[in-house]
C-alpha cells in the first residue's frame, strides 16, 4: 500500500539565516586567522550564503527565508520572504537582496555579537509562521541556520539555552558554522540538542560547499542522508559568578546555580551554606 | 507512437511525477543538448527530483572532478532504507544524465555532466535574473501593455476554464476543443492528442453522442481515467510530452527548453513576443495560448505573452507522493468533504469536477453550487473497472479537500481511505486459472500419492483433496504431467 | 480559556483595578472546578454577528478579555519564579493497586488510566526536575511493594510500572508511609523529600495506628500530597494537611491527568524542611572515543573533567572520582525559574499612533488597530500578542534585551 498521508514529508522548507555582520569584529579579523572562513572577510561569507540561499529557493518553489543580521548593537531582520500563503513567488523575489550595515560601530567594545538574541528572534519568527500554516491546514518545518565567527558571550549562557530549548520542544533544528578560529560551545550544545549539524569548516574557502553540502539538507532527507558527526561537545557551564566557563563547579542545591568557587551564601536565591561548611555530593542510587 | 513506450512512462510516472518521467523518453543526445541550452532548464531539473537527488546534485555542483563514489555512498544514514533510497536517488540522476560515473572500482567517480553544473552554478550565482540575454526585454514599462494585462484573478478564471474545457472535451461534455481550429496558425487539435497519448480510442468522437453514461463508453481508455484524477500540474505534462513528441520539429529540445523557461516566469508578466522569440518558440506560444498555460494579446502590432498559473506549476517540485504539495496547489480551489459515512460534498459549480466526482461516487444531489455523492461499494468498483485505481481516488480527494477539513490531520477519514482499498482488493479476490482435474485414483496404493509430488515438484499444483483423492494440475502442465503420469502407471503395474 | 472565565474577564476589563478582580476571581474559581464542565456551553455569549458578512465571530471584547486574563496569568508566573524553590527532590510515587484500581467507572478501567497517568508524570517529573530523583511504591494485598528505588533514570521507572500492573486485594496507608518514610530518612539534606499518592481505595488497612504514623511522617519533614481517584478520604485529607501537601479529587479521566501532572514542576520549598547547601559538580566534555584507546571508567563518550575518566551517559557519579557528573543544558532547563522574562505592559496607542498599523519587533507581524499588543518596559519595543504569550511562557527570551544585555 502506498504512503499515508501522515506519514509523507515534504521537503518544503522554512530557514532562518543569521549572519554575523558585527564590524568590530570584522574589522579586526582582517587577514587574521590563516584558513578560516572569517579569514577572507565578511564580503565573502556574504557571497558564499547569497549563492547558498539561491540554491535554497531553486530547491522547491514554496521554500521560504528569512536572514537576520546580527550586528554589535542588535539585529535586524535583512530579508524576509512573504509567509502567507499565495503571496507571490519566492524565487521571483530571490534575488539575495542583502545589505551590509554599514552604521558605524558605537564606542563600546563589543567584540561578541547577541546570538542568543538573533535565535530569540528567529524562533519568534519560526513560531508565526508555524502559528500560520497549521491554521491553513499545511505544515512547514522550519530551520534556523547560524554563521558565528566572532566567540561566544559567557553572559548570554542562560537566554541561550533558553532559546535552545525552545527550538528543541519545537523541534526546529539549529545548524551551526563556526567561521572563526575558535569552536563555539554553546552553538555546538545548541546543535547537538536540536539534531542540527556543527560544523567548523577547515578550509574557509570552500564556505559554500560547506553549506551546499550541509545546510541545504531539508528535514525529509536528513531521514536519509547523515549529517556530519560531531567530534565532540563542550558541555561545560559558564558560572553565574564571573561568567567564566567552568568544567568543575559548584551548583546551589536550592536554585542550581553555579558558581566557579566556594562561598558563604547564593547570590540568586539567598541561601545560606554556612552551616553546611563540608561541600557534598549528590549520591547516586 | 508504440504503446510499449507508452506504458513505460505511465508506470515511471507514478513514483517520479510525470516531468521526470518525460526527460527519462528523451535520448541522451537530447538530453545534454538541452542541459546545455539554457540555465532554466539546469533549475527545473532539479526542482522536478526527488529531496535525496536535489542534494546530491548541490553537492556535486560546485565539485569540478567530482566525488569518490564510495564516499557518495556514505552519505546515507545507517539504516539499509537509508541506503536503498540513495541508490535511487543516484540511478535516477545517472539516468537523467545528471551526473555520469567515471572509472571503476577505486577510482568510480561521481561527476555532474558539465554542461548542467555549469548552467546551474550561472542560475545559482546570478540569482534567476537575466539569465537570459533575451530575458531583460521587460515589456512591463509601456503603458499600452501593462493596461492590457489582465489582472490575477482574471487570468486564473481564464487558465481554469480553458483547462476545464479541455478536461470536458476528453470526457466528451464539451466541443470546446474539437472545433477545429484551422484559422489560427499552430492551434492544436485536442482530440488527436488525446488520441496519440492513449487517453482515448479513435471511436470517440463517434461514440460521444451516449447520454447519462456517456463517462463509461465515450471511448475513455483505462489510462484516461486515471489521467482524470491526476493533478493539473501532472495532466499538463502528460499533455505536452505528446505534444513535444508529436511536433516533428527538428528541434524539440529548444521547445523544451522554452517552455521550462516558462517554469519560471512570472505569472500574470507580459512578455514580449514578436522580435524575441524565434518562430519555432511563437509557434509554442500559441498552442500554449489554446490549453489555456498563456495568455496572449496584441499591442501596436507586437504581440505580448503572460504565463498563467498553470504554466508556472510546471516544474513545480517533486510530486511523487508529496500530499502537501499537491494540497498546496490545491489549496484554493479545495472543494470535497468526505465524512465517516461515506458521504462526499462538494463545493464546486464547475462541470469537470463533477463528472470526475461522477466517476467513483454515486450522485444524489445537485445544486448550483454544491454536488452530493455518496461513495459506495458499487460506485467505487465501478470506477476501478475502468482502470483508475484506489490509490488515485483517495489521492485525488484529499488533494481536493475542502479548506476546513485539511485542518485535521488526515483531511480525508481513514476508515473511507481503507475501505476503498479494500473494495479495490475485493476485485481481485477471485483469480481464474485454466487447469485440469484428476480424478478416479485407485482407493488404495502409492500411485495417488506419486502423482501428487510429481505434479508439486513441477510447481503445476494447484488443489488436492486427500480423502477422495483428486487434484487439480495447470493446464500448461498437463500435456507433461500425462506424459509423467503414463510413466508412474506403467512403473507401479510392472510392480 | 472558557467561555464565562472570559465573560468575567470581561466584566473585569471594564474596572481600573482588572487585575486584582481577575485574581479574585482565580481564587474562587478553583473552588468551582466542577462548573468547568458546562463552561464551553455557554460559548454563545462570546459571539456576535459581523454586520458585513453575517457571519458569527468572537467578539472583539472577548478576545481582548482573553488576551488580558492570559497577561495576568503570565504576570501571576512571573511573580511566583522568584521564589525559592525545591529544586533536588527525592519523591517516592504510591500507586495504589488494590481490588478497587479494578473499577470500570474510567474507561477501560481505573488501572490502566491510572498508569498512563504516572508514567506520563515520570517523564515530566525528570523534564522539570533534572537533578532530581524518583522511586515507586505499589499497593497491593495490604502490603507495600517498592518498585524501584529512588534514582533518574525515567525509562526504568516506567518500564518498572508497566510491568506491575496488576491489581488485587487492599490498600494500606500505614504500611507504604512507613516504607517511603523510612527510605527518604537517608537522602541528603538538601534534597526535598516529597511522597505522592495516587489513591484508588475508599479505604485503608493498616496494621496499627495510621496516626502514628503521620506524625512520624511530618517529624521527618516528608511532604505527602494526594491525588483521589475516587473519592476524599478523611485519614488522607488529614495526612496532607499535616504534612504541608497538596489534596486532589479527580472529575474524570483527564482532570486525574490535570492533578497530577501539577506535582511535577518544583514545589515553593518550606522554610525549614530542607538545608540549602553547595553541591560540586563536574560538566563533563562529550568527546569521541578512538576504539583502540586504553580508558578508565565504563569507557562512554563523555569525560570528567576532574579525572578524565570515561561516562557512558549523564547525569552520573564518575567511577573513578566519584564526582557528580551533569550535563550543563540539564541544570539550565531549570533556569527560567530563576530569571524569567518581565512581563510586558499592554501598549496602548496614544492620538498620534492610533491610526498607525505596528510591525511586531519580533516577528513582523502586522499588528492592526484592534489587535492587542504589548511593550517590554526594558527595551521599549512593541510586540504582538502571540509573541507575548510565546515569549513568556515558551521562549523566556525578550529578544531585544537579550540583544542590549550584551553590551
Amino acid at each position: 500500500m502506498a504512503a499515508r498521508e501522515d506519514d509523507v514529508a515534504d521537503d518544503k522548507s522554512l530557514l532562518v539565516v543569521l549572519v554575523e555582520t558585527n564590524p568590530r569584529y570584522w574589522a579586526a579579523s582582517e587577514g587574521k586567522g590563516d584558513g578560516t572562513a572569517a579569514a577572507n572577510g565578511l564580503s565573502s561569507v556574504l557571497e558564499a550564503t547569497t549563492v547558498f540561499l539561491n540554491s535554497f529557493f531553486a530547491l522547491n518553489q514554496q521554500n521560504r527565508a528569512a536572514v537576520i543580521a546580527v550586528h554589535d548593537d542588535g539585529c535586524h531582520y535583512l530579508y524576509t520572504s512573504p509567509l502567507e500563503l499565495n503571496a507571490g513567488d519566492a524565487s521571483a523575489s530571490a534575488t539575495g537582496k542583502k545589505r551590509t550595515k554599514t552604521a558605524t560601530p558605537s564606542s563600546r567594545a563589543a567584540m561578541s555579537s547577541p546570538f542568543a538574541g538573533a535565535l530569540s528572534l528567529a524562533l519568534c519568527y519560526c513560531n508565526r509562521a508555524q502559528t500560520l500554516e497549521t491554521a491553513a491546514g499545511l505544515r512547514v518545518r522550519p530551520r534556523i541556520l547560524c554563521l558565528q565567527a566572532s566567540q561566544d558571550n559567557p553572559t548570554d549562557y542562560i537566554s541561550m539555552m533558553n532559546a535552545i530549548f525552545s527550538a528543541q520542544r519545537q523541534s526546529i533544528p539549529i545548524d551551526a558554522f563556526a567561521l572563526g578560529e575558535h569552536d563555539l560551545p554553546f552553538l555546538q550544545q545548541a546543535a547537538h540538542i536540536t539534531r542540527g549539524a556543527y560544523v567548523k569548516p577547515t578550509h574557509g574557502a570552500g564556505l559554500l560547499q560547506y553549506l551546499l553540502s550541509t545546510a541545504a539538507l531539508d528535514m525529509r532527507s536528513r531521514s536519509h542522508l547523515k549529517l556530519p558527526a560531531a567530534r565532540g561537545v563542550d558541555f561545560r557551564a559558564s558560572c553565574f559568578c564571573h561568567k567564566r566557563p567552568v568544567s568543575v563547579g559548584f551548583v546551589c542545591s536550592v536554585c542550581l546555580s553555579i558558581f566557579c568557587e566556594r562561598r558563604s551564601s547564593c547570590d540568586t536565591c539567598g541561601a545560606d551554606f554556612a552551616a553546611d561548611a563540608q561541600v557534598t555530593s549528590v549520591p547516586s542510587a | 507512437m508504440a504503446p510499449a513506450r507508452d506504458a513505460a512512462t505511465a508506470s515511471t510516472s507514478a513514483a517520479d511525477g510525470a516531468f521526470v518521467a518525460f526527460l527519462c523518453a528523451l535520448a541522451p543526445r537530447e538530453l545534454d543538448a538541452l542541459y546545455a541550452s539554457s540555465p532554466w532548464s539546469a533549475l527545473a531539473v532539479l526542482r522536478a527530483c526527488d529531496s535525496i537527488a536535489k542534494q546530491i546534485i548541490l553537492r556535486l555542483a560546485y565539485v569540478d572532478d567530482g566525488a569518490d563514489a564510495r564516499e557518495c555512498a556514505k552519505w546515507c544514514g545507517d539504516g539499509a532504507s537509508d541506503a536503498r533510497a540513495l541508490e535511487r536517488a543516484m540511478a535516477r540522476l545517472a539516468r537523467l544524465r545528471v551526473t555520469t560515473a567515471l572509472g571503476e572500482g577505486e577510482d568510480a567517480r561521481v561527476v555532474a555532466n558539465e554542461a548542467f553544473a555549469n548552467n546551474l552554478r550561472r542560475a545559482l550565482e546570478r540569482g534567476f535574473v537575466n539569465l537570459d540575454d533575451g530575458d531583460g526585454a521587460d515589456a512591463r514599462e509601456d503603458a499600452g501593455v501593462a493596461a492590457k494585462v489582465p489582472d490575477r484573478a482574471t487570468l486564473n478564471a481564464y487558465a481554469k476554464a480553458k483547462w476545464e474545457d479541455l478536461l470536458l472535451t476528453l470526457t466528451g461534455a464539451s466541443n470546446a476543443f474539437s472545433r477545429p481550429g484551422a484559422k489560427v496558425k499552430g492551434r492544436l487539435d485536442a482530440q488527436a492528442l488525446f488520441r496519440a497519448a492513449g487517453l482515448t480510442t479513435a471511436t470517440t468522437a463517434a461514440l460521444k453522442k451516449g447520454g447519462q453514461k456517456r463517462l463509461k463508453n465515450a471511448g475513455v481508455t483505462a489510462e484516461g481515467f486515471a489521467f482524470l484524477l491526476q493533478t493539473a500540474q501532472e495532466q499538463i505534462w502528460v499533455l505536452l510530452t505528446q505534444y513535444i513528441r508529436d511536433s516533428q520539429k527538428t528541434s524539440a529540445t529548444s521547445a523544451i527548453s522554452f517552455l521550462l523557461r516558462l517554469t519560471f516566469q512570472e505569472p500574470g508578466r507580459a512578455y514580449a513576443m514578436t522580435g524575441v522569440l524565434s518562430d519555432t518558440e511563437q509557434d509554442v506560444v500559441l498552442d500554449l495560448t489554446h490549453l489555456g498555460l498563456l495568455y496572449t494579446f496584441e499591442v501596436k502590432k507586437k504581440f505580448y505573452y503572460v504565463p498563467t498559473l498553470l504554466a508556472s506549476g510546471l516544474s513545480g517540485g517533486f510530486t511523487g507522493d508529496d500530499g502537501d504539495t499537491k494540497a498546496a496547489a490545491a489549496a484554493a480551489e479545495g472543494h470535497i468533504i468526505v465524512e465517516t459515512n461515506y458521504r462526499v460534498y462538494a463545493y464546486t459549480s464547475s462541470a469537470v469536477e463533477m463528472e470526475i466526482l461522477r466517476l467513483f461516487t454515486r450522485a444524489d444531489y445537485r445544486l448550483p453550487n454544491l454536488y452530493v455523492g455518496m461513495l459506495t461499494r458499487e460506485s467505487v468498483q465501478n470506477a476501478l473497472r475502468a482502470g483508475v485505481d484506489a490509490e488515485q481516488i483517495v489521492g485525488y480527494i484529499r488533494a481536493h479537500a475542502h479548506k476546513q477539513v485539511r485542518r485535521k490531520k488526515p483531511s480525508v477519514p481513514s476508515t473511507v481511505c481503507d475501505q476503498i482499498r479494500l473494495w479495490a482488493r475485493d476485485m481481485e479476490r477471485m483469480e481464474a486459472e485454466e487447469c485440469v482435474l484428476y480424478c478416479d485414483f485407485p482407493q488404495a496404493g502409492t500411485f495417488y500419492g506419486a502423482v501428487v509430488s510429481e505434479a508439486e515438484k513441477r510447481g503445476a499444483l494447484l488443489w488436492r483433496d486427500d480423502a477422495s483423492r483428486r487434484l487439480t494440475v495447470r493446464a500448461s502442465a498437463h500435456d507433461e504431467m500425462k506424459a509423467v503420469v503414463g510413466a508412474l502407471k506403467q512403473k507401479l503395474d510392472a510392480v | 480559556m472558557t467561555s464565562v472565565e472570559a465573560a468575567y474577564g470581561a466584566e473585569g476589563a471594564n474596572g481600573d483595578d482588572d487585575d486584582d478582580d481577575v485574581d479574585a476571581e482565580d481564587a474562587q474559581r478553583a473552588l468551582r472546578a466542577w462548573e468547568k464542565k458546562y463552561q464551553s456551553e455557554r460559548a454563545w455569549e462570546d459571539l456576535e454577528e459581523d454586520p458585513v458578512t453575517g457571519r458569527l465571530r468572537v467578539t472583539s471584547e472577548a478576545q481582548t478579555a482573553k488576551a488580558r486574563e492570559r497577561r495576568a496569568k503570565m504576570a501571576a508566573l512571573a511573580t511566583s519564579a522568584g521564589a525559592a524553590k525545591g529544586m533536588i527532590r527525592f519523591t517516592y510515587v504510591v500507586v495504589d493497586l488494590s481490588r478497587a484500581a479494578n473499577e470500570e467507572d474510567f474507561r477501560p478501567n481505573r488501572l490502566s488510566v491510572v498508569g498512563q497517568c504516572a508514567t506520563s508524570f515520570i517523564r515530566e517529573y525528570f523534564n522539570q526536575n533534572p537533578l532530581s530523583q524518583l522511586g515507586i511504591i505499589v499497593a497491593r494485598n495490604g502490603v507495600a511493594e517498592r518498585l524501584t528505588e529512588l534514582s533518574g533514570s525515567p525509562e526504568a521507572h516506567a518500564a518498572a510500572l508497566r510491568n506491575a500492573l496488576d491489581a488485587s486485594g487492599d490498600f494500606s496507608l500505614q504500611n507504604t508511609l512507613n516504607v517511603a518514610r523510612t527510605s527518604l530518612k537517608s537522602i541528603p539534606s538538601y534534597g526535598s523529600r516529597e511522597v505522592l499518592y495516587i489513591v484508588s481505595s475508599l479505604s485503608t488497612c493498616d496494621p496499627g495506628n495510621v496516626w502514628t504514623e503521620i506524625a512520624a511522617t511530618k517529624a521527618a519533614k516528608v511532604r505527602v500530597s494526594v491525588v483521589a481517584v475516587a473519592a476524599e478520604l478523611h485519614v488522607s485529607r488529614r495526612l496532607t494537611e499535616e504534612t504541608g501537601g497538596t489534596y486532589g479529587v479527580s472529575l474524570n479521566a483527564d482532570h486525574l491527568d490535570d492533578l497530577i501532572m501539577a506535582h511535577a514542576p518544583p514545589p515553593p520549598l518550606p522554610e525549614d524542611a530542607t538545608k540549602s547547601s553547595l553541591v560540586q559538580m563536574g560538566f563533563p566534555q562529550k568527546k569521541h572515543l578512538s576504539k583502540d584507546a586504553l580508558v578508565v571508567g565504563t569507557g562512554g563518550e563523555y569525560v570528567c573533567p576532574r579525572c578524565s575518566g570515561r561516562i557512558d551517559e549523564l547525569p552520573s557519579q564518575c567511577a573513578v572520582c566519584r564526582l557528580t557528573l551533569v550535563s550543563s543544558p540539564h541544570l539550565a532547563r531549570s533556569y527560567h525559574h530563576l530569571f524569567p522574562v518581565a512581563p510586558f505592559k499592554e501598549y496602548t496607542r496614544d492620538e498620534a499612533s492610533a491610526k498607525e498599523v505596528l510591525e511586531c519587533k519580533a516577528c513582523l507581524a502586522l499588528i492592526k488597530q484592534t489587535d492587542p499588543a504589548s511593550k517590554c518596559e526594558q527595551c521599549s519595543n512593541v510586540f504582538c500578542f502571540a509573541c507575548d504569550c510565546y515569549i513568556h511562557e515558551k521562549l523566556h527570551n525578550c529578544p531585544h534585551c537579550t540583544c542590549e544585555r550584551e553590551n
